[in-house]
């Protein structure tokens, strides 16, 4: 394997795996998923707080 | 928390999403990114007189707020407080109310102290570190600091403001229209929550256990614990009624305190039928 394609490879690696831990850690997939039903058909409510009385 | 434990029932489930700051939360309700949140209920006033279409279906707890100085300090009245900087959350805070209601108390107004805003995991960091003199806040933050040593309340709404509403369920409108079976179903769980909690001791110690893992709190368990034991009234779930008045004074007071521009109905903010319909959901741990 040359150079070249050795760094295209583990760039596109690199790329994959943030992007995975990325839509793992910061994506909020109730709320898309409720993006896309009618609040009638809602299966999961998300109830937002802080961790303060 | 409780209905998604529970593993009895079958129904759709609710999920906890833990915000950093009430501007965020506040964000993701007016965008409709959530439909419900538990928000600062003067917060709610001042979106309805923005004219956002959310209302306040249920209370989250009462009493709950701390305002605390170091135990080495020789802090004891609000009078040896004069000049000092205290820490509030927000201005838009109830608890910024009851310093504002303590200071009254002993002949003072929020001019005569410096106020700054702090997030609450700051604060008990910035009172050992003497950054600031005093802080006013929601609970863990109070027994973080007096649970390590340094610090005591010098006040709390336990002895001097027990019916204190704070954190109130808010949910949006359109939840309301076109879901109001889902809306009742989850104040059916908080006031089951609410009553299971104060039933029992061993309930509190149950929901300390849960409540310090990360997805929630994400605190130390025995702090959680020591909210709850130190003394067991010092937040209260047990009485999540409406009552007009408590939310009228605290309109009034947020009118006073220049967070509200004018008053607002009470019928604006709150919906208050899911709580009287309300069947407490067995809490079933």
């Amino acid at each position: 394997m040359n150079y070249s394609r050795r760094v295209f490879l583990g760039v596109s690696a690199w790329l994959v795996g943030i992007t995975a831990l990325h839509l793992k850690l910061n994506v909020n997939w109730s709320a898309v998923r409720n993006g896309f039903r009618s609040l009638a058909r809602l299966q999961t409510l998300v109830v937002g707080g802080l961790p303060v009385t | 928390m409780a209905r998604n434990l529970d593993k009895t029932s079958t129904r759709a489930d609710f999920a906890y999403s833990r915000y950093n700051g009430w501007p965020e939360i506040k964000e993701s309700l007016i965008t409709g990114s959530i439909n419900a949140a538990y928000m600062l209920a003067p917060l709610v006033m001042d979106l309805v007189a923005k004219n956002v279409p959310v209302k306040i279906v249920s209370l989250g707890h009462r009493s709950g707020a701390v305002i605390m100085v170091r135990t080495d300090s020789p802090y004891r009245t609000f009078k040896d407080l004069t000049g000092k900087v205290i820490a509030i959350p927000s201005r838009f805070a109830v608890d910024f109310l009851f310093l504002r209601k303590m200071l009254a108390e002993e002949g003072m107004s929020p001019k005569d102290v410096r106020i700054v805003e702090m997030a609450p995991p700051d604060m008990p960091a910035a009172l050992y570190a003497k950054a600031v003199d005093a802080y006013c806040t929601g609970e863990p933050f109070g027994a973080v600091a007096q649970r390590a040593g340094y610090a005591v309340p010098l006040r709390m709404t336990r002895d001097e403001w027990p019916n204190y509403i704070c954190c109130v369920l808010t949910v949006r409108q359109e939840l309301i229209d076109q879901n109001p079976g889902l809306v009742q179903d989850l104040v059916n769980y908080v006031q089951g929550a609410g009553e299971w909690l104060d039933s029992e001791r061993d309930h509190r110690t149950r929901a300390a256990a849960i409540a310090a893992g990360n997805k929630y709190f994400n605190q130390d368990e025995a702090v959680i614990q020591f909210v709850m034991d130190n003394p067991v009234d010092r937040v209260t779930y047990g009485d999540l009624r409406m009552i007009k008045q408590e939310f009228d004074d605290l309109m009034q007071l947020s009118v006073q305190a220049g967070t509200l521009t004018g008053p607002v109905a009470f019928e604006r903010y709150v919906d208050p039928h899911f709580v009287k319909a309300a069947v407490p959901a067995r809490v079933a741990l």
